[in-house]
């Protein structure tokens, strides 16, 4: 019968190779320093009045502990005769070279980065083991991991990271983050380092599995979704194939950072007001001007350079829209250019000349190469200057220079997969509202909208989601535990003062699959009714959150003709 | 034969057959425990007890517990001598304490014996 407890764990291994490693400096210390202490004892002395005297083994440990140690009390309880002194000249030598070389070569192995590397990883998993609060597991900490965790953190919310590059992993422990995030520098496909960093932890709630990868990313999504199927993954996958492994597998939400940038750009030239709507929501700023601007561009002719996986991507989403290309790629031989695609890398003006570039209303450099995107748009501009252009930056270090060149649109995969990861996790419903508000007309969505920027200064804008439970919201679960009869619009009031309303307002209530898309003021709220509002924070928000006493005042002094009981909810 | 497990056998004994030479004779008779064979057994005991480091096996993971057990019971002895000659200043009186936290270790190295010889005759031959 196997005993589970008695197997060594992996990480015990060094620490064995390191004891047995001790063994020759440890034993050399104890021979030397007791033949010495033997000696001591042995030889014989006198006192100060003359009389013979031995060392008791107690005198001669006392004094070679000290003697061995280069510390050098003196001659101790007596001083020595002749005879000891020659026995002390001996031993001197051998004991202190035998203690500086045991302590040396402990010291040396406790560096040892293997014996280190065990220490910190056990140090990490006792970490994560003791977290209290949910967290989420970030697998990969480059440029995606960084933006993801960085907003994570300004909202306080925990996440525990792992990342191949050990590097990366010190930058991050220097960060100056809101709470302390721990991380390990480790394979995340690997499950064992997954488990380390709580994968199967109860308080773990989403696994985001953004390395710049695709293999590792389906091997983490898999992994989590078979070590622990209740929670929620995210994964980064760039190629159709992983997608589609992905999908097969059950991963919940699988984040292709082309798929999402040809879906923004279908989505603001057919329908601007709802990509201005969703972009406020998910990024807190309104690209109106963006918006306006490609909305007027889709019926003219643009130039697509570079037709990899991005270019291809957009050419397929815009074309279903009625959108009309002319491609220019320099790699006919592995990449599948369409009729009437012209060779060339875009940066030649007698090749965009020939795209029609003077007739174009906008341009995508969309190759793999930042130099190649940054001269294909200066390009473009000296024939066109009013051309609209797209960029795609593949280096974050490059920042500087995009933002010099300043394009009207920079496609980042890292910003795209780390704001989608964001939104799975903090806002899920948040997806489910735009998939709702789809079939609203843009004019009820410019509204909204001007609603909204008429209650929240743009800065202090937030979109939140929360749960009717004793976490999240206290106060109200409270009172629905004990059958008080609740209503939307008094989550829209400030408890203290019943006419004034909130600074923010509700997009979406959910319950148990069951959604109502801006549920009016007269919705009842139910026990663990998920909510999506977006706005502003206010104190009487938090009020109506955390503190009974308010919530009960104002639902006792409420008006309006939603307060006034059976009057059936709006939608 | 394996010169490394002379060694470590040697080691091993030799602690068990010093600790029992201090603890026999009369229970508070200080002449019949020597001081020297107490010195002798714990320097051979520390020996064995490193020699036992980083042993991986279960039975390893006994052998060095059950020489630390002896370790602390045979340096509480030493420890016990030490202050009843300098501090307490009796040393007759002590002597039981002394000859019975021998004893713990003694019966500690006898589990540490009786180990090693169990391991050794699973070895096939």
């Amino acid at each position: 019968m196997p005993l589970p407890h008695l197997v060594p764990n992996p990480g015990d291994h060094v620490v064995f190779l390191v004891l047995r490693r001790m063994r020759a400096p440890l034993i050399v210390m104890i021979v030397i320093t007791s033949i010495s202490v033997l000696g001591m004892v042995l030889i014989p002395g006198v006192d100060e009045q003359g009389h013979p005297y031995h060392m008791s083994f107690f005198e001669a440990f006392y004094f070679v502990s000290f003697m061995t140690t280069t510390i050098g009390f003196g001659e101790i309880p007596h001083a020595f005769t002749p005879e000891q002194r020659f026995w002390v000249t001996l031993c001197i030598y051998p004991t202190v070279v035998g203690w500086l070389y045991a302590f040396g070569s402990i010291l040396n192995l406790m560096q040892d980065p293997a014996f280190k590397r065990t220490l910190f990883h056990a140090a990490f998993a006792r970490h994560v083991r003791n977290l209290s609060e949910p967290f989420c597991l970030v697998c990969g900490y480059g440029a995606t991991g960084h933006l993801l965790v960085h907003r994570m953190a300004k909202e306080y919310r925990q996440c525990v990271v792992i990342d191949i590059d050990q590097e990366v992993i010190n930058e991050l422990v220097m960060e100056d983050l809101n709470l302390y995030v721990p991380s390990l520098g480790a394979d995340a496909a690997e499950t064992e380092h997954l488990i380390k960093a709580g994968l199967r932890h109860p308080m773990c709630r989403a696994v985001a599995a953004i390395t710049n990868d695709d293999q590792a990313n389906q091997k983490i999504a898999m992994t989590a979704r078979l070590l622990h199927p209740d929670i929620a993954v995210i994964a980064r996958a760039e190629y159709p194939e992983t997608e589609r492994n992905m999908r097969a597998f059950g991963v919940h939400h699988v984040v292709n950072p082309f798929a999402t940038f040809a879906e923004d750009i279908a989505e603001a030239m057919t329908m601007p007001a709802h990509f201005r709507f969703r972009t406020r929501l998910m990024e807190g700023n309104d690209p109106e001007s963006l918006a306006e601007r490609l909305a007027g561009l889709a019926d003219r002719p643009w130039v697509l350079c570079g037709f990899g996986r991005l270019g291809q991507t957009i050419h397929a989403r815009l074309s279903e829209i009625g959108v009309r290309f002319s491609v220019v790629d320099a790699h006919p031989e592995i990449n599948p250019l369409p009729d009437g695609a012209i060779i060339g890398r875009g940066i030649e003006e007698g090749h965009l000349r020939e795209a029609g570039i003077e007739r174009a209303g906008g341009i995508i450099a969309a190759t793999d190469d930042d130099m190649d995107n940054l001269s294909i748009i200066m390009a473009a501009r000296r024939l066109n200057p009013d051309i609209f252009t797209i960029v795609r930056q593949v280096q974050r270090a490059n920042g500087a220079l995009f933002e010099a060149a300043a394009p009207d649109m920079v496609m980042q995969c890292n910003h795209l997969v780390a704001r989608n990861a964001h939104s799975w996790i903090a806002t899920p419903l948040l997806h489910d509202f735009a998939d709702g508000i789809e079939r609203l007309s843009e004019r009820t969505v410019e509204r909204l909208m001007k609603r909204i920027a008429a209650k929240t200064a743009a800065e202090t804008f937030e979109t939140w989601q929360v749960r009717l439970d004793d976490g999240d919201m206290p106060a109200v679960a409270t009172m629905l535990r004990e059958g008080k009869e609740l209503r939307m619009g008094h989550l829209l009031r400030d408890p203290w003062h019943p006419d004034e309303p909130l600074p923010h307002i509700v997009l979406l209530a959910e319950l148990d699959g069951r959604e109502w898309v801006l549920p009016g003021p007269s919705l009842p709220l139910q026990p663990n009714m998920n909510l999506l509002f977006c706005g502003r924070q206010s104190v009487g928000w938090m009020a109506a959150r955390l503190q009974p006493d308010a919530l009960a005042y104002g639902v006792a002094n409420a008006c309006g003709d939603w307060a006034v009981a059976g009057v059936s909810d709006a939608h | 034969m394996n010169l490394q497990r002379v060694f470590f056998a040697f080691f091993v004994l030799l602690a068990m057959s010093l600790n029992y030479g201090f603890f026999v004779g009369d229970m508070d008779n200080p002449a019949h425990h020597s001081v020297y064979e107490l010195f002798g057994a714990v320097v051979i005991n520390l020996i064995a007890t490193v020699l036992k480091f980083g042993e991986r096996s279960h039975i390893g993971s006994l052998l060095l517990a059950s020489s630390l057990v002896a370790d602390v019971g045979l340096l509480g002895a030493a420890a016990v001598m030490g202050y009843a000659t300098h501090v307490a200043g009796n040393p007759a009186a002590w002597t039981p304490l002394e000859v019975s936290l021998a004893g713990g270790a003694l019966s500690a190295n006898i589990v540490s014996v009786t180990l090693m010889v169990i391991e050794a005759s699973t070895i096939r031959r």
